[in-house]
């Protein structure tokens, strides 16, 4: 199966977001720091329960924070 | 800093490694699987051993439970780690058996029998290395090194 390929501007969005720490983003969403870590090394795809919780955090869409960038490597 | 799964994983793996070291050294070096069924001494040291080892795992699982802040240790990234580290480890474990299995059947296929100190040494390996299997592959998905950028 192909692998979808899902870009994120988690770490931009923390910036603009008063410099939001990792920790501190973490939290609000639900999830652990090493999970925001991989997130914005691209090492790692959230579900999309997570993918909406980080959007609500820096009050986004998902498709602002999130962006299907095609489904083959 | 480590999450609770990835602490979890290395504990699991430092204390099934050491049980498993300790385990070889009794099996082998008390004269090996021929004598083993036959030798109580032996087979109260390895259940000790495998006692010990359960204690001190389950004692390390209470002594990582919640945080004492109330933050989150624990999320869908490492549940995911863990069920995919699980998916390896049932493989590795069913080809270690097939191999051990086969190995032990080309060995003494022309002596009629397998010494039962081989079946003792089959069921105490196959759980150590399942732990510490499972503990690997823990950590190596939580670090990137395998399988990451899942999608």
């Amino acid at each position: 199966m192909a692998k979808a390929e899902i870009r994120n501007s988690v770490r931009r969005q923390r910036f603009e977001h008063g410099e939001m720490t990792q920790q501190e983003l973490a939290d609000r969403a639900g999830c652990t720091r090493q999970t925001i870590v991989a997130l914005e090394q691209g090492k790692y795809v959230p579900s999309l329960a997570l993918a909406f919780r980080i959007a609500r955090v820096f009050g986004s869409t998902i498709e602002e924070v999130f962006e299907f960038a095609g489904n083959e490597k | 800093m480590m999450t609770q799964s990835t602490y979890r994983a290395a504990g699991k793996m430092i204390i099934w490694s050491i049980v498993l070291v300790v385990f070889i050294a009794l099996f082998f070096g008390g004269g090996g699987a021929g004598g083993f069924a036959h030798d109580k001494g032996r087979i109260v040291a390895v259940a000790i051993l495998f006692a010990a080892g359960f204690t001190s795992f389950f004692i390390m699982l209470a002594r990582s439970g919640k945080k004492k802040d109330g933050g989150l240790n624990r999320d869908e990234r490492d549940e995911r780690n863990e069920g995919k580290a699980a998916e390896i480890t049932l493989t590795i474990i069913l080809v270690y058996v097939y191999f051990l299995g086969i190995a032990l059947w080309a060995v003494f296929q022309g002596k009629g029998s397998v010494p039962a100190g081989w079946m003792w040494f089959l069921a105490y390996s196959t759980v150590f290395l399942g732990m510490i299997a499972h503990g690997l592959f823990t950590l190596l998905l939580a670090s990137g090194k395998v399988g990451n950028g899942e999608g």
